[in-house]
């Protein structure tokens, strides 16, 4: 049968076309004939916060989710967004493959068959007209809310938040009504941010968790063959092809925009970056403080720390 | 039944109920729930349809449109519409069509502070409609130049729609916005011709008074400072970066509301009328809204769009056919589908394909959205015709038909010459790189 | 006539708290522009108040439009042939209306019966998404019995109307 595999991003986006299509042409090869995975992009089949539930309700096979859409649902994958953990997508995926096979992530995917949990990379702070290199430069500034616990940072640098969803970011840097944003480098392409926010600076800021997630239904009901190549296709392994997809890329992106030369790179010393994490020390009891199982958030993020550091 | 052929029944069960006069939203509704039932199941159906509720009643960007409907609705209350209608009549009421012309003056205007073509259009319906009446314009002609009108809001920026073709084609969003110049300027003139065409033959009535002398205009001037005040007010708050886009309906309401309570010609009663006429607008519009999402997402899962994709594999070699098919294909999409829905399923679908046949992508951005507009107006089925519908429930459907038609005409006409002389389009992006 | 005074209050009602709703929606709204522009500061969670406000306006407003059938509606037969086609078309898009509010009731209501117990909550406020769900379909199912109204309406006074 044709399973759909939904993402909420365009079929050209990044995460269609350089993680789910390329998934989904290697598992459709091996599958049992009869059986194949089709991409359904461009929010198709629903809202971004709609994925985990249509998948649930098996609208969608396969859907792209972001855990931290869904407040409540998926408390501990958040935990990568206390700033400082997460540098790469590596070591996101390795923190939350970590947290998973150590039985923490259980609880909030037990209605799923997980395929892939990663992060993007830190976010950026992308501004139209401020160069960024310590935190007192955010101060009064008004940025677009990434979340609502991004406009809690911001608070903790004297900036705030405005919320504004992604396609009118651009045109918002534009008028000035806010001055940056934090996003990741692949914002440049996908939102063509570079034209109206060039200055960069990356301080090791929030980072977004992902997770790649199948109905169980829909899985157990598969021959034992095909569970065969799609456990293959997902896992730690998984998680670690889609890092590098993302690390790559924007290591590609970083390398072309600074080629370019149009926009400016603003590249903090060791003491600049120890300043950032000054200003964010009370991020991650922020984080604990808001989740819902406080003793379970502390463990977590005691144990993200850990990985963190390795 | 294969989801293909599915996709098409439904599309031509969905006219059929509407030709029978079953509301547009249970028609839509009915066979978007029942035909996704068929292709995915209805467990599946339960989770779409209760997510597609919830993402439509809480869709913060949707918010523009209840708020943009009740500054409507507070300006007819004021006198606001009153003033700005007869200020202009006796500015212009001496030429012909004069508050035509000034209606589709004001939707643009009205254009540049919303990103939403049924905002402009239930706004401008209330403020417009009930004045062009008043002055003796039959109501075809009024109707269609507002439903007309509502449709500029799209092109000219803030454009939502533009924005995201922008990134779907990956175009810059610069070279698309000054893409807009030209073909925004096009459609200001043919939509006069669309007015003075008809009157000159007789077919709609716009009766011209005599021409106002100089104390009277000096006065009339003064009149018109409360409205154009306001305007000015909100585009310099949403152009200085005061505001967001989506804020401006909340900031524009607000305006409008202070205006009528400061000069103390918005009445209790007149408060109380406008708040109730705007929930019962709204409450129909959402009903819309909701019923036409679980209609695309069904359209979607059937295959129908993607499947329009391979009729395109011989004519690659041949841009005019391309264009001329998807010219095609939009216009019957368009009777039934949202614009921004519409898009977002056929651009991702359509890009490949045009860069194939060597079309200029930003040219096919402005192209795409023009002709996805000119959905909105064309008969039988047509969003902006029916929002009017919904803001002015006593005008005949054969009227808004009647009086759409010379203005689906210009924009035919309007689409042909953009196809003969693409530089209309990117000769001012390609200069002011 | 009890009868008419009362619906009349009901949908005056409605539609009173409904404009209520996108009034305080505004009124967020404004307030958060102007903290902004003076006191650099904001509503907390100002859009999602804005967006709930105003969705749950939209939802009280619908009932009304079932009841007094002012649907969006293509009226073509029956503006021409007002004689042959208002009646026997009203009763059937009223009768489709039923049909559809009984439909969207119950994908709302056996959705919210789903998610009962579900920890997610919205993203800023924290409010219970379970408990708002079941909200929704609540006011779905007072569409249903002000579409059932709409029907008897229609039954009876369609013919007079023509
Ligand atoms: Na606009
Ligand atoms: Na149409």
């Amino acid at each position: 049968r044709e399973m759909r595999v939904s993402s909420f991003e365009p079929e050209q986006g990044f995460y269609s076309s350089k993680v789910l299509a390329p998934w989904i042409e290697q598992v459709n090869e091996k599958l049992s004939a009869g059986n194949a995975f089709k991409l359904y992009p461009g929010s198709i089949l629903g809202a971004p916060p709609a994925q985990a539930e249509l998948v649930k309700a098996g609208v969608a096979d396969v859907a792209l989710v972001v855990p931290t859409y869904t407040p409540g649902l998926f408390p501990l994958s958040g935990v990568v967004e206390v700033p400082g953990l997460v540098e790469s997508g590596a070591k996101g995926a390795d923190m939350l493959n970590t947290l998973a096979e150590e039985g923490a992530l259980d609880a909030e995917y037990a209605d799923y068959k997980v395929i892939a949990l990663f992060t993007t990379p830190s976010y950026r702070f992308l501004m139209a007209d401020t160069e960024v290199r310590t935190p007192a430069d955010l101060d009064g500034l008004k940025l677009r809310s990434p979340s609502k616990f991004g406009s809690e940072l911001f608070g903790m640098v004297g900036a705030s938040g405005v919320g504004i969803p992604a396609p009118q970011v651009y045109e918002n840097l534009e008028r000035g009504v806010v001055s940056g944003a934090v996003w990741v480098m692949d914002a440049y392409r996908t939102f063509r941010l570079n034209e109206v926010a060039p200055n960069v600076t990356n301080t090791n800021f929030i980072a977004q968790p992902m997770a790649v997630l199948m109905n169980k239904t829909a899985y157990d009901s598969l021959p034992d063959s095909d569970k065969a190549v799609i456990d293959e296709m997902s896992g730690r392994a998984t998680a670690e092809w889609i890092a590098s997809v993302i690390d790559e890329t924007d290591a590609v992106n970083e390398a072309a925009f600074r080629e370019e030369g149009e926009v400016t790179f603003i590249d903090l010393t060791d003491e600049e970056k120890s300043a950032w994490n000054a200003a964010f020390a009370g991020a991650a009891d922020a984080w604990v403080n808001g989740q819902a199982d406080t003793a379970a958030a502390a463990a977590a993020l005691e144990r993200a720390r850990a990985i963190a550091a390795e | 039944m294969s989801g293909l052929l599915l996709g098409g029944v439904g599309f031509a069960a969905a006219i059929i109920m509407i030709f029978l006069e079953i509301p547009v939203a249970v028609a839509l509704g009915l066979v978007g729930i029942i035909g996704s039932g068929l292709i995915i199941g209805f467990t599946g159906t339960v989770a779409i349809g209760a997510t597609t509720v919830w993402d439509s009643l809480t869709n913060y960007t949707l918010t523009m449109l209840p708020l943009f409907v009740m500054m409507g609705n507070l300006a007819a209350h004021s006198g606001l519409s009153t003033k700005l209608y007869q200020s202009m009549s006796i500015l212009i009421g001496h030429r012909r069509g004069g508050l035509a012309l000034a209606t589709i003056g004001a939707s643009a205007g009205f254009g540049m502070i919303s990103g939403s073509s049924l905002a402009t259009t239930a706004t401008m319906g209330r403020i417009a409609l009930p004045e062009m009446r008043e002055a003796g314009y039959s109501k075809s002609l009024s109707a269609g130049s507002v439903a007309a009108g509502g449709t500029l809001g799209i092109l000219i920026p803030p454009s939502t729609v533009l924005v995201i073709y922008a990134f779907i084609a990956e175009q810059s969003i610069r070279d698309l916005l000054l893409a807009t110049a030209g073909p925004i300027a096009l459609a200001v003139l043919l939509y006069c011709l669309a007015i003075w065409v008809p009157i000159w033959l007789g077919w709609s009535v716009a009766p011209q008074r005599a021409r106002a002398e100089g104390d009277e205009r000096r006065d009339v001037v003064k009149e018109l400072l409360p409205p154009v005040g306001i305007f000015a007010l909100i585009m310099g708050g949403l152009y200085s970066g005061v505001f967001t886009a989506n804020e401006t309906a909340a900031i524009g309401a607000a305006v409008v509301l202070a205006y009528g309570v400061l000069t103390r010609r918005l009445s209790v009663e007149g408060f109380l009328s406008a708040m109730m006429n705007t929930a019962m607008t709204c409450g129909a519009l959402y009903l819309v809204l909701i019923a036409a999402n679980i209609f695309n997402f069904f359209l979607a899962l059937s295959g129908l769009p993607f499947s329009l994709t391979g009729m395109f594999a011989g004519i690659l070699d041949t841009p005019m056919l391309v264009i001329l098919l998807m010219l095609l294909i939009y216009l019957v999409l368009g009777t039934l589908m949202d614009s921004l829905a519409m898009l977002l399923l056929t651009v991702p679908l359509f890009v490949p394909i045009a860069q194939a046949a060597g079309i200029d992508l930003v040219w096919f951005g402005i192209f795409a959205v023009m002709v996805v507009e000119m959905g909105l107006i064309t008969p039988p089925v047509g969003m902006n015709l029916f929002v009017l519908k919904a803001v002015q429930p006593d005008i005949r459907m054969t009227e808004l038909w009647k009086g759409a038609a010379p203005f689906v005409i210009a924009d035919f006409i309007r689409v042909a010459i953009i196809i003969a002389i693409p530089a209309l389009v990117v000769w001012l992006p390609n200069v002011a790189m | 006539m009890t009868g008419s005074a009362a619906k009349r209050i009901i949908s005056n009602g409605l539609l009173g708290l409904a404009g209520f709703c996108f009034l305080f929606g505004a009124g967020v709204t404004v307030v958060d522009v102007a903290l902004r522009a003076v006191a650099g500061s904001n509503v907390p969670a100002a859009i999602e108040l804005t967006s709930l406000s105003i969705g749950l306006g939209a939802l009280l407003s619908m009932p009304v439009c079932y009841a007094q059938r002012t649907h969006v509606t293509a009226k073509l037969l029956s503006e021409l042939f007002p004689r042959w086609f208002a009646y026997p078309l009203g009763i059937v898009g009223a009768v489709a209306s039923v049909v559809f509010a009984a439909l969207l009731l119950w994908l709302s209501g056996s959705n919210a019966l789903s998610r009962l117990g579900s920890p997610e909550t919205t993203a800023d406020l924290g409010l219970s998404k379970p408990l708002l769900l079941m909200v929704v379909a609540f006011a779905l199912g007072v569409s249903l019995v002000a579409a059932t109204a709409g029907l008897f309406f229609a039954m009876r006074t369609e013919r007079n109307r023509v």
